[in-house]
């Protein structure tokens, strides 16, 4: 009986093992994925789509709005990041690298958002 | 299960609905964000495993049915009724199936009924929304599957003996 119950716990936990390991696996296929899935670089002012990059050629794009102020932003092995800005708050710079779709770097002063958009629809939460 | 005449039997369905009804509804008030949209729990779940490891299956269909329309004309909408019948039957067959090997526990069981309940949804899921990408979302549901089947799991677990007390098996 004790015997039993100890090959019961090991095959409990082999399942649980195996599982998990699917979980993972199911990651790492993912992250594998969106990598060679096209993404698009949006850059949007005032509301319009103004240009589009692709996100895996490397450059630099100088913005400039209305008022003569400008960003500057620079596109790098797959991830895009304001370098430069003459705002005087700098948020824009601090928010870094981006590199998935769905993300964006948010200029308010300058009224720009930089957006990754994937080759598919993003999916829809109003739905779940 | 013993039970004293049909009465019984009834009342004591009619409480697991009531209390897996109300569970649900708990639920969908706390505005926990588990790391994307539409991931809860499902605590209610708790209560059909409990049945499930009574041996009382027809019950555990029942109790299961009626709780997700009752919440979903209650709380929900057409949509989210037609994915919580589409997720309880992927997890309640896949729960069926291991109930009936011996050796396989309960948190076991429970981690894959959370699983198969994300898998019958994120199925619907891709024949609602036809076109749409869903394929990276995937993995986020397995695990979230695993990690709220492991909770019901161990709940299930550790109250069990508490609510058969009294009771032959």
């Amino acid at each position: 009986m004790e015997q039993n119950k100890k090959k019961n716990r090991l095959r409990n936990s082999i399942l649980f093992a195996i599982i998990c390991i699917i979980v993972i696996a199911a990651f790492l296929i993912r992250n594998f994925r969106t990598k060679d899935m096209p993404q698009i670089v949006e850059i949007i002012q005032d509301g319009t789509v103004t240009q589009s990059y692709s996100l895996t050629e490397n450059r630099n794009i100088r913005i400039t709005d209305a008022h003569g102020n400008y960003n500057i932003i620079c596109i790098t092995h797959g991830t895009v990041q304001i370098t430069e800005a003459d705002c005087n708050n700098q948020d824009c710079v601090r928010q870094g690298k981006i590199s998935r779709s769905g993300q964006s770097i948010i200029c308010l002063p300058h009224r720009l958002v930089i957006r990754i958009k994937g080759a598919t629809q993003e999916y829809d939460a109003v739905s779940w | 299960m013993p039970f004293h005449g049909r009465t019984q039997q009834i009342a004591y369905d009619g409480m697991m609905i009531a209390f897996a009804m109300i569970v649900s509804y708990l639920e969908s008030l706390i505005p926990v964000y588990f790391g994307a949209p539409g991931i809860k729990p499902g605590f209610a779940n708790f209560f059909i495993v409990f049945l499930l490891s009574q041996k009382r299956y027809k019950e555990a269909v029942c109790v299961n049915l009626c709780r997700i329309l009752l919440t979903g004309f209650l709380f929900g909408n057409l949509f989210s009724i037609a994915y919580s019948l589409a997720g309880a039957a992927c997890s309640f067959v896949i729960m069926y199936i291991m109930f009936r090997i011996p050796w396989i526990s309960i948190i076991n069981i429970s981690i894959c009924g959370g699983v198969a309940h994300n898998i019958g949804q994120y199925v619907l899921a891709i024949v609602l929304l036809k076109g749409t990408d869903l394929r990276y979302y995937l993995p986020v549901l397995l695990a979230a599957g695993v990690a709220c089947g492991a909770v019901n799991g161990i709940l299930t677990k550790t109250i069990r003996p508490y609510l058969v007390r009294n009771r032959k098996e």
